[in-house]
């Protein structure tokens, strides 16, 4: 059985520039999450768009579980659409992670540095890596994992939708899930920046659903933030095997 | 945590009257030298501050704690580490209000905290703003929530139906809204499933006056030495910190 839940909130700024979506259709579900880049104008569009057009090419397949080469093309499609929408001034971007569900079998995409977290028997078991200037710093050994949350280049995110380019996404292998609980949460940084993994695994031994493990975690946000705290959104999916 | 190899627990604590005339928190670990009772039903600990500003505190986190350790006592193992825990919990709530009476419901009261450790992994119920906390790889993770009027604001927050402003601005946040002796139990922060240890952590069972008088770093830095050496330097901690009314304090201390 698979259930989802997702939220989004401006936070402390003024616009909320993140977009979120998630379908739940028998033993199939599709969640994306995107942030729309701040610095470039238009992020909530461009967050927009990318959802939209994800879910478009979900659709496309029949809403089966898409194959890499199919997760790919959906994220080529939906870098032209936030593309075809930019204009002089506003070279909107945003980053993008979804995930795809059928029966015991998921697969994920991401670009940027919204996250996609799998978790299983009480274990983290898998968390993609950000496409971040923090991410390197971490990459070459400057820092470790833990001082990405702090790392002055935060914002600096280096792989997103939007350009003329196109993007490569990092695309999952198609991964068995085992009986028992599967929960997954998708997770932009404003979210991630105030909820540690340790608390997500926490807060998830405690939740009976998807909707009261994003509000025990929502609870951990908003006591850590200070009032101005950037957009946060999260989708979480439980898959009961 | 290394698999196919049982972890091995050990445990320490503090207690103190800080600068109080009386003390009223109350604790209990069960036997860790009894390796049948640890292998049948693991290791139990229990935490609990009976609230200074109502009457008979000490009474109330005593009758709490004996009620628990009577409990596990009485089980000869256990199979539903989850339903056995939230059942003893109840048992106890019960046992409170028997004591304190119809005209005694709600005008005493105490905090709990209960952890049971059993084949490597944790289990705990909570009522009230003690707290238990995971030390894991130097950073201290809080498992509770504290049963506050705060939580309630910021749960209006969550939803939408007040502003996150408006929700930190009342002075009545600390009031517990949850607590051993208010009759039926409004909220209890449990795990519904288990949560598996990993070797080298601490698990930290304590009372406002403790974590109200260290900061989380201070607690991380102690919790990085051994049980014995993290309760004593607790302890000293506190001592030197020499807070003016310093609060009954009281922590259990388990690593793996």
């Amino acid at each position: 059985m698979i259930s989802a839940a997702y939220y989004s909130s401006r936070g402390g700024l003024e616009i909320n520039e993140d977009f979120v979506h998630a379908t739940v259709n028998g033993n199939k579900c599709c969640a994306v999450v995107a942030d729309g880049l701040g610095a470039y104008g238009g992020g909530e569009q461009a967050s927009r768009e990318a959802v939209r057009a994800i879910f478009s090419g979900y659709r496309g397949y029949n809403a089966s579980l898409p194959d890499p080469g199919q997760i790919g093309v959906m994220f080529q499609l939906a870098n032209a659409g936030v593309y075809a929408i930019q204009c002089p001034g506003c070279e909107m971007k945003t980053t993008a992670a979804a995930l795809f569900i059928e029966g015991d079998r998921a697969c994920w995409a991401h670009v940027g540095d919204t996250r996609i977290y799998h978790f299983y028997g009480g274990e983290l078991i898998s968390q993609t890596v950000d496409h971040s200037l923090p991410q390197l710093a971490v990459d070459i050994g400057k820092i470790d994992a833990n001082g990405i949350r702090f790392h002055k280049g935060r914002n600096q995110v280096l792989m997103a939708l939007g350009t003329k380019e196109g993007v490569q996404p990092e695309i999952s292998e198609t991964t068995p899930l085992h009986g028992g609980l599967n929960a997954f949460l998708i997770c932009t940084d404003g979210f991630w920046e105030y909820v540690y993994e340790t608390e997500m695994l926490v807060d998830l031994c405690k939740s009976e659903n998807p909707k009261q493990w994003l509000e025990f975690m929502r609870l951990r946000l908003q006591q850590r933030a200070n009032g101005s705290n950037d957009n946060n959104t999260a989708a979480a999916v439980f898959v009961q095997l | 945590m290394e698999s196919g190899k049982k972890m091995r627990i050990t445990a320490a604590q503090v207690c103190d009257v800080g600068k109080r005339p009386t003390q009223e928190d109350s604790w209990c670990i069960s036997d860790i030298s009894d390796t049948e009772k640890l292998e049948a039903c693991g290791l139990f600990a229990v935490v609990a501050d009976g609230m200074g500003g109502l009457a008979s505190g000490d009474l109330v986190s005593a009758c709490v704690v004996n009620s628990l350790a009577a409990s596990f006592e009485a089980k000869e193992s256990i199979d539903s580490p989850v339903d056995d825990l939230y059942d003893m919990l109840q048992q106890c709530s019960s046992n409170v209000n028997e004591m304190l009476g119809p005209d005694g419901v709600k005008q005493s009261g105490s905090t709990v905290i209960v952890a049971l450790v059993h084949k490597d992994m944790l289990y705990w119920a909570a009522v009230g703003d003690s707290h238990i906390c995971l030390y894991r790889n130097g950073v201290l993770t809080l498992l509770n929530q504290e049963h506050n009027y705060g939580l309630e604001l910021d749960r209006c927050a969550v939803s939408g139906k007040i502003s996150f402003d408006d929700a930190q601005l009342s002075i009545h946040r600390k009031e517990l809204v949850s607590y051993m002796g208010m009759g039926e139990l409004k909220h209890i922060d449990r795990n519904i499933r288990p949560f598996p240890l990993h070797s080298g952590d601490k698990v930290i069972l304590m009372t406002d006056g403790v974590y109200t008088t260290l900061s989380d770093a201070e607690l991380a830095a102690v919790l990085n030495k051994n049980v014995y050496d993290a309760a004593e330097l607790l302890q000293a901690g506190i001592y030197e910190k020499d807070v003016a009314h310093q609060d009954n304090y009281t922590a259990i201390i388990l690593g793996v």
